[in-house]
């Protein structure tokens, strides 16, 4: 038998044209599907103005978002003052676009770091079954401590920083990103594919980072967007206790806090601020719920 | 059944023992001295001294941890390092009931909420009732609690005045004050809660009334009633249990932002407060304290799952 019978292409060149278009042709069907499914659509351009105020916030704010004015104090929404201003008479407006920032950045921090190292936590504990039963406890018990208790107590021992905050919401998202890399792993290395190159006698370490890590990568990947939103509201509510990033930065959080102080008087602290995390958060969530029907239909 | 049980409990230890390990080890994360970071910068080299000695700060760090879990065992969680000196055990058993009271009601809500909403979803599935309870429980996931409650807030106490801003009234200062201040905070955490239960019990119910033996017993003539009470109740009970025992184990993980939010002094103020007191002792005593009833809470499901399903106990 001659191995044209087996193959029955001109050459490997052609053989890697077919499995470009291949790849090529399901791309495209995943991105159609996920463009007629419109609540994601909008999720995402949700996600995508947020991530653009963020970016362009010095060229959007009116103001200083810092300069204080005592003069023009908690006054209500005006030409002037798109979002009226606090206390101190610093621009609503400003202050919650220069906000998206920090809580975009907290979030993308927080769910890429949690991404990786929920990765490599998973991936190593499908491996051995010792290794597991430490990483998993391990993961139990942080994941015990409610989360925002954990990272308030975590906040209190390190101090009031912004990557503080970020350290603190990566431990505690941390252990459920490993927890669904794990399971997905163990589906993932029983698969004939995994045996055929064990059989072939691939490296572990090959197997494990050129075969399986890109086939978890799809739940991961969802599980990122989830960490991402949960990280914003984490923030938010950190700020809003006041263990959160050090006082007078704009978080939303802390405005939303400052307007608490003046719930009977200033609507607008808590109206503006309040209305854009939660726009964010629920763009986040649709985004993930859309990705996850596209990625990894089982789990729906 | 009793193998099932003794398993589980014995599955519980490794997770305690680790949480008890992360809570210690919590003091010794800040940077430098603990004593300092308690003291602040300012304290002098007596004090310090005094304070390390006190804690037992300068022994080796595996003889603090038996030492700190044996004075747990003991009911010692330690003198609160802030001014007053109180015993935490006591600071804690204090601020216990005012949490509970709202875990136990925002359960109420979670219950009343989710069950009935997620079995009309079910019910009613591909409708606009469905699509209605759907929105309304994303919407309860993407919004965080205390923006919730904040709204709940600026409409009842602000605008229309019929509860306190905040503040709290024991029980004994009449029910129908406890009520009126306890009302909207409960609202608040079970609200948010329902959203994930509602899908959940959504999800469970559509599961249970597709499978083939409410089909069968369908196709048989059973009346509409009986189908339900007989068939479709027992197998959504594990559902049930979970709303009930999630929403609970919810509730006292949300409370720490709602009860601070409106002035109830339960276990989260406590632990609110002692941020800017730096006073980790009651912080590590409370965070123990609700994560190991979290795993509590996790194992009596559990053992509730077993004996109202035999299916999960002999798997």
């Amino acid at each position: 038998m001659t191995n044209d019978m087996n193959i029955p292409f001109e050459s490997k060149e052609e053989l890697e044209e077919i499995r470009k278009t291949l790849v090529k042709e399901q791309r495209e069907l995943k991105r159609k599907k996920f463009l007629k499914n419109k609540m994601s659509v909008a999720g995402l351009c949700i996600v995508i103005i947020m991530i653009i105020i963020a970016i362009f916030a010095p060229s959007i704010a009116t103001h200083d978002p810092y300069e204080t004015n005592v003069m023009e104090s908690l006054l209500p929404p005006s030409a002037q003052h798109w979002f009226g201003t606090d206390k101190i008479g610093r621009d609503v407006f400003s202050r919650v676009i220069y906000g998206a920032r920090i809580s975009l950045f907290v979030g993308v921090s927080v769910g890429g770091i949690s991404a990786v190292l929920g990765l490599i936590i998973g991936l190593y504990a499908s491996t051995n079954k010792v290794l597991d039963n430490i990483l998993m406890r391990c993961c139990d018990g942080l994941r015990s401590i409610p989360n925002l208790l954990l990272a308030i107590t975590l906040m209190t021992v390190l101090g009031a920083a912004l990557k503080n905050v970020i350290i603190s919401l990566a431990i505690v998202s941390t252990p459920g990103v490993a927890r669904m890399a794990r399971s997905s792993a163990l589906v993932v290395r029983e698969q004939t594919y995994v045996e055929a190159m064990r059989c072939l006698g691939a490296k572990k370490s090959r197997i494990l980072w050129k075969h399986i890590a890109p086939n978890i990568l799809a739940p991961v990947i969802v599980q990122m967007t989830f960490a991402f939103a949960s990280a914003i509201i984490a923030e938010a509510s950190l700020s809003f206790l006041g263990a959160g990033v050090p006082s007078g930065t704009p978080s939303w959080g802390s405005m939303l806090s400052e307007g608490k102080a003046v719930i009977y008087s200033a609507w607008w602290m808590i109206a503006f601020p309040g209305a854009f995390t939660a726009l964010t958060v629920l763009g986040l969530n649709l985004f993930g719920d859309g990705l996850r029907d596209l990625l990894d239909p089982l789990t729906n | 059944m009793k193998k099932y049980i003794v398993n589980r409990i014995l599955s519980v230890i490794p997770v305690l023992i680790i949480v008890s390990i992360v809570v210690f080890s919590l003091l010794h994360l800040t940077p430098g001295d603990p004593a300092i970071a308690i003291l602040g910068e300012d304290a002098t080299q007596e004090a310090i001294d005094e304070l390390r000695e006190r804690m037992g700060l300068n022994d080796p760090i595996p003889v603090q941890y038996l030492n700190w879990l044996n004075d747990i065992f003991h009911g010692d969680f330690g003198t609160s390092t802030a001014s007053s000196g109180e015993a935490v055990t006591s600071m804690i058993a204090s601020h216990f009931i005012p949490t509970l009271q709202l875990a136990i009601y925002s359960t109420i809500v979670t219950v009343l909420l989710a069950v009935p909403l997620g079995m009309l979803a079910a019910r009613k599935r591909g409708t606009v009732v469905d699509h209605g309870v759907t929105v309304l429980a994303l919407c309860g996931i993407s919004l965080p609690s205390f923006l919730f409650g904040l709204g709940m807030m600026m409409l009842f106490a602000v605008k229309l005045r019929w509860v306190p801003v905040s503040g709290y009234k024991a029980m004994s200062a009449g029910l129908g004050a406890h009520f009126r201040t306890m009302i909207i905070p409960a609202v608040s955490l079970g609200f948010m809660h329902s959203a994930f239960m509602m899908r959940m019990t959504r999800a469970s119910m559509l599961e249970v009334l597709n499978s083939d033996y409410i089909k069968m017993a369908k196709s048989k003539g059973v009346k509409e009633l009986w189908l339900v009470a007989k068939h479709a109740l027992r197998n959504s009970l594990v559902t049930l249990v979970t709303v009930i025992g999630q929403g609970f184990i919810g509730a006292l993980s949300g409370a720490t932002i709602v009860e601070s939010m409106f002035g109830i002094p339960g276990m989260g103020s406590l632990v609110v407060n002692s941020i800017g007191r730096r006073d980790f002792q009651v912080i590590q005593a409370v965070v123990l304290l609700i994560a190991v009833i979290n795993v509590v809470m996790n194992l009596v499901i559990d053992i509730l799952y077993g004996i109202v399903d035999p299916r999960i106990r002999l798997s």
